[in-house]
């Protein structure tokens, strides 16, 4: 019989590497598809999933089963996906503004990684989509990922993103209302 | 409720988070205003589009390569805090206390007491399962520098430090099977993780062990090696079919590259469903989806045998 997550991780605490690897390789599905729609880049979506999962081995020693596992992993994932984004964005915007741009440069995206063939989608429908859902504020696009694609309950939506109920339906709404006004003008 | 309420809940209605209360509301509201239906209407459809799109799954590969990123990493996290700065750690913080090194004393003659009794009371001659020996010295390896510049005194390095071991066993021993089921998931040589596969393959009969049918799954799904995932495959296919191996084959026939793997896999599956391993509603899709794209007449031929069955 399978062991649970708790389970794991108590084995994986003890330096039982198998446990370890298990625990992962029954997320990390999920944590790269949710990685990959919200940046739309398999590279980025790799660094994060390193990221996510380099956290979980570090701080797994500190988990306090006061929550699923699922729930504390999920909100790892968002806390690393919205910084991500914001680092990104960030660097972006000096590397475009800057004179000295030199040390950002690296950061920009050629056009060969954001071509429709390297992203997530494989038709012009699904590159509206992700176009879509790049315009939404980090903390919305993760919001509405997390509803629409993964299918969590708004509560705990909240648990993993640290936030109200009340803040993640204003996003969800928020959300979904600018995807409905942008893929209307986009057909 | 008024019109603007109505559209700020239509989200919410879709993704059944209303409660019973609200939802009555809004159901009225929404039979009685041709205009709020409408929005219902088209937000039904915006969520039909999307969901669409959200039918597309990960690519295998890309799975694979941030799993075996993710590995190299862990490796070399686990080689920084070697077990013999720890034990050297340990004991060094005794030295300048005069109680500690009254406690490690006694810990030292506890642990001669110890040997003693293990050498002296063991019996002399016994069957030996297992004969693990460590004798060859440790060896360094993969010195990366994180800081080389000397110029102020300091250094900074990783590196990972290897003791070559011998084990000599029963292939049922657990301890060897252990250590061969972590080869083949992490072992970066191929023809190390066929051998591996092939000794685990031996003692897999009637009660396979849950650690190595999912470590099985998990070489025969991603491993990069063709070799290697047939032959995973081919193991999974010895064992008592259930539930977990059908969807492996399944996933290997419809995401596998490879004519000769996803051949093995309908092999497998029409073997499963003559053990009255039954396929749902979905596998039967998958099915019939794979009869149109699938260029290998053999598997096109097995797969519509199955699909007659039901």
């Amino acid at each position: 019989m399978a062991l649970t997550d708790n389970e794991l991780i108590i084995n994986a605490n003890n330096g039982d590497v198998m446990a370890l690897e298990e625990l992962i390789y029954r997320y990390d599905k999920m944590v790269l598809r949710l990685a990959m729609k919200y940046t739309g880049d398999s590279d980025d979506a790799k660094d994060i999933y390193q990221e996510v999962f380099i956290r979980v081995y570090k701080n797994l020693s500190r988990f306090q089963f006061k929550s699923e596992f699922s729930t504390w992993l999920f909100r790892i994932t968002s806390n690393v996906c919205i910084s991500f984004k914001r680092k990104y964005n960030k660097q972006n915007h000096l590397s475009l503004n800057d004179e000295d741009n030199s040390g950002y440069i690296s950061t920009i995206p050629d056009d060969d990684v954001l071509s429709p063939e390297n992203l997530f989608v494989n038709s012009e429908h699904g590159v509206k989509i992700n176009e879509a859902l790049n315009n939404l504020s980090p903390n919305q696009k993760m919001s509405f990922l997390l509803k629409h694609y993964e299918g969590y309950k708004i509560r705990e939506i909240a648990e993993m993103m640290n936030c109200k109920e009340g803040t993640i339906k204003k996003y969800l709404f928020e959300a979904v209302r600018k995807l409905k006004t942008q893929l209307e003008n986009s057909y | 409720m008024n019109h603007n309420e109505c559209k700020e809940l239509i989200p919410f209605y879709l993704y059944e988070e209303l409660d019973t209360e609200k939802k009555r509301v809004f159901e009225d509201h929404i039979k009685s205003c041709t205009d709020c239906a409408g929005e219902l209407e088209s937000y039904k459809n915006l969520f039909a589009d999307i969901s669409e799109d959200s039918k597309s799954s990960i690519d295998p590969k890309l799975l694979l390569e941030a799993r075996l990123e993710l590995r190299v990493f862990l490796k070399a996290q686990k080689n920084k805090i070697s077990y013999s700065n720890n034990i050297k750690d340990y004991f060094a913080s005794f030295f300048y206390k005069p109680v500690g090194l009254a406690v490690s004393g006694f810990s030292l003659l506890l642990i001669g007491l110890f040997i003693g009794y293990m050498v002296f009371n063991s019996p002399l001659v016994n069957e030996i399962k297992t004969n693990y020996t460590k004798s060859d010295p440790i060896r360094i390896q993969n010195i990366n520098f994180i800081d080389s510049d000397p110029s102020d005194g300091e250094v900074e390095f990783t590196f990972e430090t290897v003791q070559s071991d011998r084990m000599k066993g029963n292939v049922n021993d657990s301890e060897l099977q252990k250590i061969l089921t972590y080869a083949v998931l992490n072992e970066q040589n191929p023809g190390t993780r066929l051998n591996s596969i092939n000794v685990i393959n031996a003692n897999q009969t009637q009660k396979p062990d849950d650690e190595i049918k999912s470590t099985l799954i998990t070489v025969a799904k991603f491993d990069n090696n063709p070799g290697v995932r047939i032959e995973a495959l081919k193991s999974l296919n010895k064992l008592p079919a259930d539930e977990e191996i059908k969807n492996t084959l399944i996933y290997v026939l419809l995401n596998d590259t490879s004519a000769g793997i996803r051949i093995e896999a309908i092999n497998g599956l029409v073997d499963a469903s003559k053990t009255g391993i039954s396929l749902n509603q979905k596998d039967l899709i998958s099915l019939r989806d794979k009869i149109q794209t699938e260029n290998n007449n053999y598997i096109r031929y097995q797969a519509k045998n199955i699909i007659k069955e039901y």
